[in-house]
C-alpha cells in the first residue's frame, strides 16, 4: 500500500504552512484508508507505539 | 471493526493501549456518561498522543457525586484539583476537574458535567464501544466530526485532523444526513468543505 499524495491538492495552498497542512490532510486519508483495509490488531499495535510511549516518556519526566 | 447503526454499537478489536486501559478502568466506576472529543478520534486510529481524555457526566445531585467520588478512591483514582469531595463538587459547578491513577498525572479524565447543546446531543445519542470484553459509551461520529470541525474554526488543526480521520474512516457507514444538518447547526460549512 502506498502513499500517493494529490500533489495538485498540495500545490494550491497559497503558503508553506497551508501546503504542508493540506499534505498532513492527505497522509491522514492515506493512513484512515489503512485502517478501514488492516485488521483492528495490526493498525493498533502501529498506533500504540505513538500512545504507549508518549505516556510512558511522560510519566518517567515527572 | 464492525459499525451498527440501528444497534448504536461499534466492536473493535484492537489491542489496547495505555490510554485505553485507563479509559476503561475509569469508565467502570459511572452509569451515566459519554467520553467525547480526540479521544474517539485515538480509539479509532489517529496516530497522536494525548494527555487527557474528556469525559461528560449527567448528575442528579451531590450525593451521586460522592459516590463516584468513592467508587475513583477505592479504584486508585485521585482528584488532582484537590482532596475535598466538597470543594470538587462545587467546581464542577463551573469547571471541569481532573482524575488520574494516584500519583500519575497523565494520562488524566477531565470530567465535566453536561452544559451545552452539543453535549446533550451527545449524551442522549451515546453509542456503545465494545471493546474486548469491555464497553464504554462515546460520543456519535456525525457529532465528533462536527463538534470537531467547529474547535478548528478557531485554526486549531489538530482538531481539523481529527474531523478528517474520522470522516475518512466511517463516511460510508455514519448518517449523511444528520452529519449535514449537525454541519450547519455548528455553522461549519466552510471547514467541513477541507476535509471532504
Amino acid at each position: 500500500m502506498k502513499y500517493k499524495p494529490d500533489l495538485e491538492k498540495i500545490r494550491k495552498g497559497q503558503t508553506e504552512e497551508e501546503k504542508n497542512f493540506i499534505e498532513r490532510l492527505e497522509f491522514i486519508k492515506f493512513w484512515a484508508n489503512y485502517v478501514k483495509t488492516h485488521p483492528d490488531e495490526e493498525w493498533s499495535r502501529q498506533q500504540n507505539i505513538v500512545i504507549n510511549s508518549q505516556i510512558e516518556s511522560s510519566s518517567q519526566n515527572l | 471493526m464492525e459499525y451498527s447503526r440501528k444497534d448504536k454499537t461499534i466492536i473493535l478489536n484492537r489491542e489496547l493501549s495505555k490510554l485505553d486501559e485507563f479509559v476503561l478502568k475509569f469508565c467502570k466506576n459511572l452509569k451515566d456518561y459519554v467520553v467525547v472529543s480526540g479521544y474517539i478520534s485515538i480509539i479509532f486510529g489517529r496516530s497522536r498522543a494525548t494527555e487527557d481524555v474528556d469525559l461528560l457526566v449527567r448528575l442528579k445531585d451531590k450525593k451521586e457525586f460522592f459516590d463516584i467520588w468513592n467508587k475513583l478512591k477505592t479504584a486508585e483514582f485521585e482528584c488532582i484539583n484537590t482532596s475535598s469531595p466538597d470543594e470538587a463538587f462545587e467546581m464542577l459547578q463551573e469547571f471541569a476537574i481532573r482524575f488520574s491513577e494516584k500519583g500519575k498525572p497523565i494520562p488524566n479524565m477531565e470530567f465535566k458535567t453536561i452544559k451545552t447543546r452539543e453535549g446533550e446531543y451527545s449524551f442522549e445519542n451515546k453509542i456503545t464501544l465494545q471493546l474486548g470484553n469491555s464497553s464504554i459509551f462515546i460520543s456519535p461520529i456525525e457529532m465528533q466530526i462536527a463538534y470537531k470541525l467547529m474547535l478548528g474554526k478557531n485554526g486549531n488543526r489538530k482538531d481539523i485532523e481529527d474531523a478528517k480521520h474520522l470522516y475518512e474512516l466511517f463516511k460510508d457507514k455514519i448518517n449523511n444526513k444528520e452529519l449535514n444538518n449537525l454541519i450547519d447547526r455548528l455553522n461549519v460549512s466552510e471547514e467541513f468543505e477541507m476535509i471532504k
